[in-house]
């Protein structure tokens, strides 16, 4: 199992994970690193999972998931064909390729989003985000949402 | 500082991996930050998902500044209590047996690379569109194309499939990998590239 991402929570860091007989197969000199696992690094990855399950940030993705996909849906946009991803993780299928306006007319408006691919908005908050981060997303994606089915020729999908 | 300045140094400076960026950032909070002519943003990319805490998280900022004053780097040839900690944790959490670490999610892909051939099977499978990073054998994994072209030739062995197949889902983790090919990798929510569940739809 590959690991990387959110580990260090902006520390660079990566994993391998073996399981069973996968755990022993590369041993001694057939692979290296020079930074890998140094204690700054995983001392910072330790704290952040720590925290994550400490403060119980799994639930909270899960919960503030569940809130930011009833939100989304209760924009009923033009734009929006369907919702993928899990927890935080969301991926905004379009229903024309104009990602990258949405991005730009978020942006305009105070919010940082991303266009995964012409047709798929893709949302990667911080577990840490609470009720008014999701009252803010859910007013400004919907304008930029609102502004970019105004300018672009609506009935013809992608 | 303007747009057209940092857009200016950054392509002098540069290389051009990446299109123009979007903004110039400054500083970070919780899920805020703001760019250099102060004006702030709601980050709800987080660093493509790596930001778990958010930006200047107090456990993220003390763990940093704790153990940079303690002990940074050492090498290989010594083990920390950190790393030690880390390993057990990680097994803990997933279930696995042992880890090896690394700097970035396509050094990690690496060492599943260099791990599959150790088992002496020669095929690593992976999805139609997915993502697994820009190293060599990474990309060789990542299924698109428009990334892999101009980079020819590939890893010999590594090829592409639509879906996990029945067999290495069911038999995912194990001990006993199915025989005609080495299995590294089997996931359940494809790369956060396509933030999308498998199989991916489109490029
Ligand atoms: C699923 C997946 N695998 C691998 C990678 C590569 O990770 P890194 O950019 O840390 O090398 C990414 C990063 O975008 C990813 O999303």
């Amino acid at each position: 199992m590959a690991l990387a991402k959110g580990l260090g929570g902006g520390f660079p860091i990566g994993a391998l994970v073996g399981f069973g007989a996968a755990a022993q197969l590369l041993q001694p000199g057939q692979h290296g690193s020079t930074y890998g696992g140094n204690p700054l690094a995983t001392a910072v990855a330790g704290a952040v999972l720590a925290e994550i399950e400490d403060a119980g940030l799994v639930a909270n993705a899960a919960l503030r998931g569940a809130e930011l996909r009833a939100a989304i849906a209760g924009m009923a946009s033009p734009l929006v064909a369907e919702l993928s991803g899990r927890g935080l993780l969301i991926g905004v299928v379009l229903t024309r390729p104009v990602a990258k306006e949405i991005v730009a007319a978020a942006q305009e408006r105070g919010l940082i989003v991303n266009a995964a691919a012409e047709s798929r908005v893709r949302l990667a908050p911080p577990l840490i985000i609470g009720d008014a981060e999701v009252a803010e997303f859910t007013e400004k994606f919907a304008a930029a949402l609102a502004a970019v089915a105004a300018s672009t020729p609506t009935g013809a999908t992608a | 500082m303007n747009a057209s300045t940092f857009t200016t140094r950054f392509r002098a400076a540069m290389m051009p991996t990446v299109p123009s960026p979007l903004a110039m950032l400054s500083h970070g909070k919780g899920a805020r930050v703001w760019d250099v002519e102060g004006t702030e943003y709601l980050d709800f990319l987080g660093g493509i998902a790596v930001n778990a805490l958010g930006h200047a998280h107090p456990v993220f900022t003390r763990a940093v500044s704790a153990q940079a004053e303690r002990l940074a780097h050492i090498s290989n040839y010594f083990a920390s209590e950190p790393e030690l900690a880390l390993a057990e944790r990680l097994t803990r959490l997933t279930g696995g047996d042992a880890v090896y670490f690394t700097n970035s999610g396509t050094e990690a892909i690496e060492a599943a690379v260099k791990l599959a051939r150790r088992t002496g099977r020669p095929r690593i499978l992976s999805l139609t569109g997915s993502f697994h990073g820009r190293t060599m054998g990474a990309l060789s994994l990542t299924g698109k194309p428009v990334l892999q072209d101009p980079f020819r030739p590939l890893l010999p062995g590594s090829s592409r499939s639509r879906r996990p197949s029945r067999r290495s889902r069911r038999r995912w983790p194990t001990t006993s990998p199915p025989s005609w090919s080495s299995r590294s990798r089997a996931r359940p929510v494809s790369s956060t590239c396509r933030t999308a569940t498998s199989p991916p739809r489109e490029n």
